[in-house]
């Protein structure tokens, strides 16, 4: 959904995902890292333009293009997302990301991470955060336990991916009494004092 | 940020009926036969929260038809024609060909009875024969015991505990336990709620078949399907089953 929610810190910048940012995300994507996505690969302008359409258009969902603040010129690095966002329910995701690998094990992942969660447990006053991933993808998996959050289940057949296969999708999560030891996690990541 | 759930309000015109029981799109002419039957203690497992008198529930059913993806039902007993629940496909991705069955609630006066079984075997039939999904999922509160047991006695396949997924009445948060149903295994899920509703369905399947119609009864026969009665048991004779099985002769005439 349209939003205007801006998150800046730790040497990054999460602005509202718009299609002026297609052309920037397209050359950042290849097949083999978008395997664990379920959308096609968007790897030329057009596509990437009806992907980022869609997830704008997407009910209770907040996407983000993600700036690099620590690179000249702060270049457009990647995308994430809020969805599913009740906070009637006081719970969202976190999920559609993707990065370019040049930022792939810098400060991006772990610093935008730091803004979504910081945002979503102190500003909004969720009691739960959960993240979701393709059963297939060992790098995202380790990066969520990484992260601190805690695995709950598999839910079986669940995705389609890229190549039409369907599969696992895997579901961890986050909840408010656990935030605090994720924060410090990430902070310690990031090499800031506190 | 706004979300402009109003610009999704759909109205869907699917009509489901076995069983002795109808799934007819909720509307708000369902309000006061609903807000009648909902009180506390009824609403404790669902997400949505607790609907106050006859507003609250015209609130209600609005909501769940401005939800994106979500094809709500009453469901109403053929026999006397009341409105006894709701329940409703969710969150339906036909791109990814799924679908999830939630937003339930049944009339005290019928819990323990067949409106669930017959409920789940309509939404269960249009998901995987009419919607064409792979994947439905059903989820209920980790407390909620009776919820649990009913899934778990459709057969459907436990996968995970969500933490702290909605607030429960007193503040704290609940967990919720997810399941899934994929398409390989509708057949014998759609067998045994079949059994379930028809409890004679099973026994005739096991009879012998009649050689021909003039077929003499001998008492070889008559021990065999002594035998099929023996095995599965006294057979109980709700007031329905008669009316089910006056509606099952009339269709053999056709």
């Amino acid at each position: 959904m349209e939003h205007d929610l801006v998150l800046t810190g730790h040497g990054v910048r999460l602005e509202p995902l718009g299609v002026q940012h297609a052309a920037a995300l397209a050359p950042l994507v290849d097949a083999e890292m978008w395997r664990g996505m379920t959308s096609p690969l968007p790897d030329d302008e057009a596509a990437m333009t009806a992907h980022v359409e869609r997830l704008v258009a997407t009910p209770a969902m907040v996407a983000f293009a993600v700036r690099d603040e620590h690179t000249d010129g702060s270049p457009v690095v990647g995308v994430t997302t809020y969805y599913d966002v009740a906070s009637a329910m006081g719970r969202c995701e976190i999920g559609n990301t993707f990065y370019g690998r040049a930022v792939w094990g810098t400060h991006v992942n772990p610093a935008a991470k730091l803004l979504l969660l910081t945002h979503a447990f102190e500003d909004w006053g969720l009691a739960r955060v959960a993240l979701r991933g393709d059963a297939r993808n060992a790098r995202s998996l380790a990066a969520m336990r990484k992260l601190g959050a805690r695995y709950e289940g598999t839910l079986r057949d669940h995705r389609v991916s890229a190549d039409g296969t369907r599969q696992d999708t895997v579901y961890f999560s986050i909840l408010a009494a656990e935030w605090p030891t994720v924060r410090d996690g990430l902070l310690a990541r990031l090499g800031d004092a506190g | 940020m706004v979300a402009a759930c109003s610009d999704f309000r759909v109205e869907h015109d699917l009509v489901l009926e076995a069983h002795g029981f109808r799934l007819e799109p909720l509307a708000q002419q369902h309000v006061s036969d609903l807000a009648r039957m909902v009180d506390a203690d009824l609403w404790a497992g669902m997400s949505a929260p607790l609907p106050e008198g006859e507003v609250g529930m015209m609130n209600y059913i609005e909501d769940s038809l401005a939800l994106p993806g979500c094809l709500p039902f009453a469901v109403v007993d053929l026999v006397d024609g009341q409105v006894r629940g709701s329940t409703a496909l969710v969150d339906h991705h036909p791109e990814a060909r799924r679908v999830e069955i939630g937003r339930t609630f049944y009339d005290r006066a019928v819990w323990g009875r067949v409106i669930n079984p017959a409920s789940k075997f309509l939404l269960l039939q249009h998901a995987f024969e009419g919607l064409g999904v792979y994947r439905v999922a059903l989820r209920a509160d980790a407390r909620n015991t009776r919820s649990l047991g009913a899934i778990e006695r459709l057969g459907a396949t436990r996968e995970g505990l969500l933490r702290g997924y909605r607030d429960d009445r007193d503040g704290t948060r609940v967990d919720s336990v997810s399941f899934s149903i994929l398409e390989p295994e509708w057949p014998e899920i759609r067998e045994r709620l079949l059994n379930r509703l028809d409890p004679l369905r099973s026994i005739e399947a096991s009879m012998p078949p009649l050689a021909s119609v003039g077929a003499s009864v001998t008492s070889e026969v008559v021990q065999e399907v002594a035998d099929a009665l023996l095995q599965h048991g006294p057979v109980p004779v709700p007031p329905r089953a008669a009316a089910r099985r006056q509606r099952r002769a009339r269709r053999r005439r056709r």
